[in-house]
């Protein structure tokens, strides 16, 4: 029988013809991918600012003194009654067998990079009603927490508002040892991780509105600093916390 | 790290972790695109290249993290079969031998073959692979037990089926 120790240490690559690009095309993609993903930033952080911003300028408008007529703004019907608690079989655990309850939230702040930057049920706005799920891995660790807000109007306040800190402390903690990387959001969910020492332990976060209600993920891992682990820890949370959000549409969507 | 330091990097690295990556994923022109791939974000990261201890370790993962993602969207798209899921492309002809490595090291379950390529053809000590993996000595070197038993195994197999 073959030693496979050997077969593995004598392990070469016959006939393969590499034909590698030249390091300088190399350096120009590199260089083009990080343009890109600045600029990315940039619109999402001008995005975010004017977000927050047009509402608190729309507010100001009503202590003019001009002729121009106020802006008129789209109150939702009041026949919208949002749901304010969070029913005894929703499946907050959802793919998590091990998962305890816990009864308070446990925020995650000794792993931010910036003071005040994570999620707190404390707000403002301050969320309603809170439940949190802790399943703890071999090698990490998962949290989920379920918030409900008074009215769609203040959990798109609590997410914007986390998103805004989030893109202000990736920024400032850009090329240092500790950082915030915004990975990505749209109309109704961000991704961002807390990279917290050298060796690459990292907090990935994923925050979903649905309604009043936002769903938080947070994954402890290793791995950091690395983006294709970071998207594949992107990935495998949204694909986790899917049915999650299913059943968010379910009992928190108008 | 500025352009002269980055392009001796690529240089020196770009093949050894092409032949690596191809030992853990199967497949060569995958292996080869994966890698190119690190480059270019290594140099769009260089920053934080320059704080890692291993800048070779860094691109090596990313490389084959690059093909595992490439892997798995491709099988939940379900997409057409491409390059990234079908049979390893030979452009040359290697030994039986090889191919038979190859094929056996396919057939390990993904932790198993990470850890057999990073310590045995990486040659990297144990307490390296554990931090590249992020996970501890012990189940690097339960990996490596399992790894070598299976690949013993798949290797007498394919020699017995050989000789029959």
């Amino acid at each position: 029988m073959r030693d496979p120790l050997d077969e593995l240490e004598n392990f070469a690559t016959p006939g393969l013809t590499m034909d590698p690009l030249p390091a300088s095309e190399v350096r120009r993609r590199g260089s083009r991918m990080r343009r890109r993903n600045h600029a990315l930033a940039a619109i999402g952080g001008v995005a975010a600012v004017a977000i927050i911003a047009t509402p608190l300028a729309m507010a100001a408008s009503g202590n003019r003194t001009d002729t121009t007529p106020p802006v008129t703004t789209q109150s939702p019907s009041p026949s919208v009654t949002w749901v304010q608690e969070i029913p005894a079989d929703f499946p907050l655990a959802d793919g998590m067998p091990r998962a305890a309850a816990q009864d308070r939230y446990e925020a995650q702040s000794d792993a931010d990079a910036c003071n005040g930057l994570g999620w707190s049920p404390d707000g403002p706005p301050a969320a309603v009603e809170v439940q949190q799920v802790h399943q703890t891995e071999n090698e990490g660790g998962v949290d989920r927490a379920l918030a409900v807000y008074a009215d769609e109007d203040a959990a798109s306040q609590a997410r914007l508002s986390l998103e805004a800190r989030v893109q202000e402390c990736a920024t400032a903690t850009d090329g240092k040892a500790r950082y915030t990387e915004d990975v990505s959001s749209d109309a109704s969910s961000l991704f961002y991780v807390d990279h917290v020492s050298e060796i690459g332990e990292m907090y990935t976060h994923q925050v979903v509105q649905v309604g009043n209600a936002l769903l938080l993920t947070t994954v402890y891992s290793l791995g950091g600093g690395d983006p294709a682990i970071v998207q594949r820890t992107v990935d495998l949370i949204e694909e986790k916390s899917a049915p999650v959000v299913d059943a968010m549409k379910d009992v928190f969507a108008q | 790290m500025d352009e002269r330091e980055f392009d001796d990097f690529y240089a020196a690295s770009f093949q050894r972790i092409t032949g690596q990556v191809y030992a853990m994923i199967g497949n060569r022109d995958e292996a080869q695109e994966c890698v190119q791939e690190a480059f270019v974000r290594a140099w769009a990261h260089r920053r934080r290249l320059e704080k890692a201890d291993h800048p070779e370790a860094w691109v090596r993962t990313t490389a084959y993290r690059l093909a595992v993602s490439r892997w798995r969207r491709t099988v939940r798209g379900r997409r057409p079969v491409d390059r990234a899921v079908g049979p390893a492309y030979e452009s040359a002809a290697p030994s039986e031998a090889h191919v038979a490595l190859v094929a056996a090291l396919r057939q390990l379950p993904e932790a198993q073959r990470q850890a057999l390529v990073l310590h045995h053809i990486a040659d990297l000590p144990v307490h390296d692979v554990a931090r590249e993996v992020g996970v501890p000595e012990g189940t690097i070197k339960a990996r490596l037990s399992r790894g070598r038993a299976a690949l013993a195994a798949l290797l007498a197999d394919e020699e017995g089926l050989s000789h029959a």
